[in-house]
């Protein structure tokens, strides 16, 4: 179990390898919640950043009695929504890190095509209601896996369910009606 | 022809960290690190910079104070001594209230360079030098 190897290193004063076994266990979902909260990456990396310093700085309070998954997501959740009150209300999915992030997802070589697929999609998936995005963008980053998205934007497993049924809904309409029909 | 979720997982699938994320968290964790440890240091160097102040002004009042007694002290003193080796001829009931009222004065003066002279040495709040912490 995590959190009894995170009590026990910072209990012999190893605050630092602590951090790194929870670096390795959630930089990715860590980044991927401020991500889906923020929809830029580069300000997402910079909360990411910022909450594990603050999970370092209260490592030694941790007592065990929430699980770690469940402190980290709350500090994750409280850290973007400061950052979101601090910038500029412009951000999309559609900014240009993302993209390229997504198209260089695109495997094999990268055609130019396949390119458009990619960023037509993610403008697709751009345009959903806000809880919905972040959903599909959760459940897909996370091996789809519904109780980790529950967790991680702290809702039922009943209503992420709910909210990625309507988004693929309405994504695979949208998707009928694009010009570009490789989305379907 | 790819699904939708097949492009999903693709694409979400896909976004992760920088390979240097964990070293830059490190980086600036322990940049945090520092920058709380300095805390008291600063705090140390403020109170140091209060002391200091407060002795200089402390000094420039005791150096002001001894301009006066230099200067216009000394005329003032000259005229005392001459005024109480005449003022019995010219009246002899003033004199006897009078050497009271140049007593006092002179005990002032004194009173005020005595405390010039011992207040360094004094363990006083203004004059304690902040305790240097180690390490």
């Amino acid at each position: 179990m995590l959190e009894a190897q995170v009590i026990d290193l910072v209990r012999r004063g190893l605050r630092d390898e602590a951090l790194v076994s929870i670096l390795r266990a959630y930089k990715r979902k860590v980044f991927g919640l401020a991500l889906s909260y923020l929809r830029n990456r580069e300000a997402a990396e910079d909360v990411a950043q910022e909450v594990f310093i603050k999970i370092w700085r209260a490592l030694p309070r941790f007592d065990g009695r929430a699980t770690i998954s469940t402190w980290i997501y709350t500090i994750t959740r409280n850290t973007s929504f400061s950052a979101i009150r601090a910038q500029r209300p412009s951000s999309s999915l559609s900014d240009p890190d993302v993209l390229a992030a997504v198209e260089m997802s695109e495997t094999g070589t990268v055609e130019a095509a396949a390119e458009m697929d990619g960023a037509a999609l993610l403008r697709l998936v751009d345009q959903l209601p806000a809880k919905q995005r972040q959903v599909v963008m959760l459940f897909y980053m996370q091996e789809q896996s519904h109780e980790e998205v529950a967790q991680m934007l702290a809702m039922p497993i009943g209503t992420v369910k709910t909210l990625l049924h309507r988004a693929r809904a309405r994504l695979e309409a949208a998707a009928g009606r694009a010009p570009n029909r490789e989305l379907q | 022809m790819n699904t939708i979720d097949d492009r999903l997982s693709r694409m979400f699938g896909a976004i992760d960290v920088p390979s240097d994320f964990e070293t830059l968290v490190m980086a600036r964790v322990h940049a945090a690190d520092m920058q709380m440890a300095e805390r008291p240091n600063s705090a140390q160097t403020s109170a140091q910079q209060s002391h200091d102040t407060a002795a200089r002004n402390l000094r420039k009042w005791y150096g002001a104070a001894l301009r006066m007694l230099t200067l216009d002290g000394l005329g003032a003193a000259t005229l005392l001594v001459v005024l109480m080796a005449e003022l019995p001829r010219v009246s002899p009931r003033l004199a006897g209230n009078g050497s009271i009222y140049a007593l006092s004065l002179i005990a002032l003066i004194a009173a005020i360079v005595f405390i010039g002279k011992v207040a360094p040495y004094l363990d006083w709040p203004v004059l304690a030098r902040p305790e240097r912490r180690n390490g």
